[in-house]
């Protein structure tokens, strides 16, 4: 009886306590700085449990930040996924899910924010409008300003090369950066160079390939693109356990590369004083598929090596490391970024933005919430799926109605299909991912236009 | 030592504050809650029981003044009553899906018999209960044409049992009894969905029981003659295309093997019970075979106002004899120490009408038609009423919630063991809606025709008020659009044979059904 009553007075003291003395990480006079590093898996981070320590950059700003262990993007590919950071809604919500909405012989539209959901503010229009200067510098491509993502950018800087890397973005946005020290700045910064399509402008030095590798691969683009062409074509590809192992060496390469890249824009950063008033936000837009599911690229499926991303959030003169195990989704960005630059934003605002703010998880509150991803691929796919809290996930295939549930706590790799032994998981996710379809808008019963919507240039013509 | 005096001091204010503050709590809590919110039951077996045709203010229970239902009312007392309970529509097939679905008619599209069928996507709730592992049966008729396996009422059973006799509308629980024996040796949880036609035409009771005057001399013989009547009648009228048709019926073996025109009576008496689903199938797209509302008001002069209520009370005898079924079904749940291990509803499809506007049968949406009776029995649950506006709808997710199983994404009703009550129920039959709240009526047709009644002082509906009240008229109608605005899950036509036009599937429908 005693102990219930310390329980119980325990509980109450704790809401008080919660409610007069509630801790303020928010800054509104800080700078924000949001690194996309695209491409990147979760899993081949090493402080995010990657066994080669590739990433000493990254890990150092993840073990004195806030470390998001289970991130979920809610897309596995650029445009749609990058589009909700800056939206904080779904990409059936914004509606750019893919790169062109007519194409055609005759005519070619590409898809655009403004024009497919004038009504949506966003995050760049929202800082801007409190007083930032806000700045995008990118490898161009799939974060193109002609897709809207230019919106609300003093500077957005997409005309390079596509796909190029943080070695083009990074010393414009230096410079951009120097010209207003004096300012409160909004910098996204972006680079490629973890992405299939990117090599380094000197070559591969093959860093982490095994010597003994006697296979007929080089690592380049063309032959990322030819590999992933195929399975697209037949849905998967076969590999040898070298080439496996030769492709991940390639991949690991490159996010060593963007990870010295980091720490050179970082080294330059604090050299003009303006680390401890910066909010720094790192992340990935989608992962990458290295043959977990016989095939290579990204785009194509919702396993969790393309939506399982990084995320790290550090806060000015953050030196103690917090990891934060549940699971949170890449629609919650948006909200956290206002919350933590003190910015309530009118109901219109609130009630656009899907997620929620993650400043209640930093300071302590549980969080439990499923996470919705949804892919519509070139003419090849439309898939959802849900993940819930607790590690289960379906996959539902649109065009083919093929359903797949599986236990990531038991088979983390997703390949035992439990969908026919596990009959109420499957019921129970299915409700849940269907409910989520139609909250957004997501006709489930409507015809769906297998067209040709192509995500690179060049193709379907 | 003063530190730990201190402490206790502290330790008992605290726990003052404490049992303060749980008692404050708990006075609000308690005089804000009128009703009682059961526990979930996860070994519950389900018991879903129909009574098609039986209008709610005809139980006693329901402030009907003859003692029709005395067991129903009985087990109303411990259940459940909700006082104001409405079908989706006045007609066993879209209505009874709408049941099993939890989805308006027009958003399931089983609505027309022989055509429609349930999207593969909609589970029905037998459906979603054998995915949790409940053994279920119906136990109702099998083949006809207003309940068909083949419009989705098959689905998701683990047996399929007729509780039909020589003719529908017998009290014949023994088959349902057999199966409760043979489901004790395995562990499951049972879904019962229990359906049946007593209290629908042609009312033919055993005892007379309200009305002794007998002026309507009707028994099941006379009943299978005027059928045979009524065939013969519309076969001579155009022999050729009579003689198309028999022949259409022999490509099913069983029930008439007529290829020759000459349909006897006695023949027509010997195949009669065998019947398939399939010869009353051609013969009713034919336009041949009568409704049994044809058949049974085919003599009756419907103004003739002591024959109407004479054929009331045989109504209300019909209901008696439901009633007692009923009870021998829940006696045998008691002897089987079942019945309080089971969530159990009674309801009906939809009511009847008796000329209240004008019409017999059930095909308009006064009240007298879509309001049902809907006492929902909570095991360790005590008994009260809600007076709340609920849905036919709603009975599935509240099911669900009972038992623990998540509601279906396109679910469209509540759990209405909640405190939420519906503002406005709806319901449509044969292009006609429905938007009723706690004041109004709105009755619309696709033709324009706009009824609307002032339920306070005229709950009769008699004096249509839409041209008084254009503001109530705008708004309801505003509502009603929004509802129409909800999602349609289907797409998948059954396919119906080509002999059938569009006109006479319209006239099918017109005419009820058989």
């Amino acid at each position: 009886m005693l102990k219930k009553i310390f329980l119980f007075q325990f509980i109450i003291f704790g809401v008080l306590f919660m409610g007069c003395t509630s801790q303020k990480i928010s800054c509104s006079d800080c700078n924000i700085i949001f690194i996309s590093l695209d491409a990147l898996q979760e899993s081949h981070v090493h402080s995010f449990g990657y066994v080669n320590n590739i990433t000493p950059t990254i890990d150092q700003i993840a073990n004195s930040g806030y470390k998001f262990t289970n991130a979920i993007s809610v897309s596995s590919w650029t445009v749609p996924a990058s589009m909700t950071w800056f939206t904080g809604v779904y990409p059936s919500q914004h509606k750019v899910t893919n790169k062109y909405t007519i194409f055609t012989n005759q005519k070619k539209v590409i898809s655009n924010l403004k024009k497919l959901s004038p009504n949506i503010t966003t995050l760049a229009e929202i800082l801007k409008e409190h007083g930032y200067l806000t700045g995008g510098f990118t490898g161009d491509a799939g974060v193109n300003g002609i897709f809207g993502f230019n919106a609300g950018f003093d500077v957005y800087f997409d005309n390079t090369t596509p796909f190029s890397g943080f070695d083009v973005s990074e010393p414009k946005a230096l410079a951009w950066i120097q010209k207003n020290k004096d300012k409160k700045i909004f910098l996204f910064l972006h680079g490629y160079d973890m992405h299939g399509q990117y090599e380094p402008k000197l070559g591969f030095d093959y860093r982490y390939v095994n010597f003994t590798y006697k296979g007929i691969y080089n690592g380049s683009p063309q032959q990322e693109a030819e590999l992933r062409e195929l399975g697209l074509e037949f849905g998967s590809i076969t590999l040898g356990s070298d080439d496996v192992r030769f492709w991940r060496a390639i991949y690991d390469e490159k996010i060593n590369r963007a990870d010295t890249q980091l720490n050179t824009f970082l080294k330059e950063y604090e050299k003009m004083g303006l680390m401890n008033k910066t909010i720094f936000i790192i992340t990935s837009d989608h992962g990458t598929e290295l043959y977990e599911h016989k095939r290579l690229d990204h785009g194509f499926t919702l396993y969790d090596e393309l939506i399982h991303v990084p995320l790290i959030i550090k806060l000015p003169n953050q030196e103690q490391g917090v990891t934060l195990p549940n699971q949170i989704s890449s629609i919650d960005i948006m909200p956290t970024i206002l919350e933590l630059a003190g910015i309530r934003g009118d109901e219109k605002i609130q009630t656009q933005m899907m997620g929620s703010s993650l400043v209640p998880l930093m300071l302590g509150e549980n969080m439990q919430v499923d996470a919705f991803s949804e892919t519509n691929y070139r003419l090849y796919t439309y898939k959802r799926s849900v993940r819930t809290y607790d590690d289960w996930k379906y996959i539902y295939t649109i065009e083919t109605g093929k359903e797949e549930l599986y236990n990531l706590n038991t088979d983390p790799s997703e390949t035992n299909n439990l969908i026919t032994s596990n009959l109420q998981k499957g019921y129970e996710l299915k409700q849940k991912l269907f409910t989520w379809m139609q909250k957004t808008g997501q006709n489930i019963y409507g015809s769906w236009e297998l067209g040709c919507l192509p995500v690179y240039d060049g193709q379907c013509t | 030592m003063n530190k730990k005096k201190r402490g206790k001091l502290r330790i008992i204010f605290l726990s003052i504050f404490c049992v303060l503050f749980f008692l404050i709590v708990l006075f609000f809590t308690q005089t804000r809650k009128i009703t009682y919110t059961p526990q979930v039951c996860k070994d519950c077996n389900v018991i879903l029981i129909s009574v098609d045709t039986l209008r709610a203010d005809h139980l006693p229970c329901y402030g009907y003044y003859r003692n029709t239902s005395p067991y129903i009312c009985k087990f109303a007392e411990e259940s459940v009553l909700f006082e104001n309970a409405f079908s989706q529509s006045v007609n066993t097939l879209p209505s009874h899906m709408s049941i099993f679905t939890s989805l308006y008619p027009f958003s399931h599209g089983v609505e027309y018999p022989f055509e429609n069928t349930l999207d593969k996507s909609i589970l029905t709730l037998p459906q979603i209960l054998q995915i949790y592992n409940y053994s279920t049966l119906w136990f109702g008729p099998l083949d006809d044409p207003m309940l068909s396996p083949e419009a989705g009422f098959g689905r998701g059973y683990d047996a399929r049992i007729s509780n039909v006799l020589s003719f529908a509308g017998v009290c014949n629980n023994t088959p349902l009894f057999e199966w409760l024996e043979s489901q004790k040796s395995n562990k499951r949880n049972l879904f019962i969905f229990y359906h049946t036609y007593q209290v629908h035409v042609p009312y033919i009771p055993k005892v007379d029981l309200f009305d002794n005057t007998s002026r309507l001399n009707f028994s099941i013989s006379d009943f299978i003659t005027k059928e045979y009547d009524i065939i013969k009648e519309r076969a001579y009228k155009n022999e050729t295309k009579f003689l198309s048709i028999l022949n259409l019926s022999t490509v099913d073996t069983v029930g008439f093997d007529v290829s020759t025109p000459n349909l006897s009576e006695d023949f027509f008496r010997l195949n009669y019970n065998n019947l398939t689903i399939k010869n009353r199938e051609a013969l009713i797209k034919a336009g041949y075979f009568p409704t049994n509302f044809e058949v049974f008001w085919r003599d009756i002069n419907t103004s003739d106002k002591d024959m109407l209520s004479y054929v009331v009370s045989l109504y209300d005898s019909e209901i008696n004899e439901a009633d007692q079924c009923i009870n021998s079904f829940f006696e045998e749940l008691k002897k089987e120490g079942m019945y309080n291990k089971s969530i159990i509803i009674v309801t009906a499809d939809h009511g009847e009408e008796f000329m209240e506007h004008g019409n017999i049968d059930h095909s308009q949406l006064y009240t007298e038609v879509t309001h049902v009776p809907l006492i929902i029995k909570i095991p360790n649950s005590p008994g009260y009423k809600k007076s709340g506006m609920v849905e036919s709808i709603d009975i599935l997710p509240t099911i669900l919630s009972l038992v623990g199983i998540p509601h279906p994404y396109y679910s469209q009703g509540e759990n209405i063991l909640n405190d939420t009550a519906r503002d406005v129920i709806f319901a449509e039959f044969s292009n006609k809606y429905l938007i009723r709240s706690n004041e109004y009526s709105l009755l619309v047709d696709d033709n324009g025709t706009t009824e609307l009644y002032d339920l306070l002082n005229d709950p009769k509906q008699k004096i249509n008020v839409a041209k008084d009240n254009p503001s109530i008229v705008k708004s309801l109608m505003t509502r009603l659009n929004t509802t129409l605005q909800y999602p349609r899950y289907y797409g998948i036509s059954y396919n119906f044979s080509s002999n059938i036009d569009s006109k006479v599937r319209e006239d099918l429908f017109k005419t009820g059904y058989w």
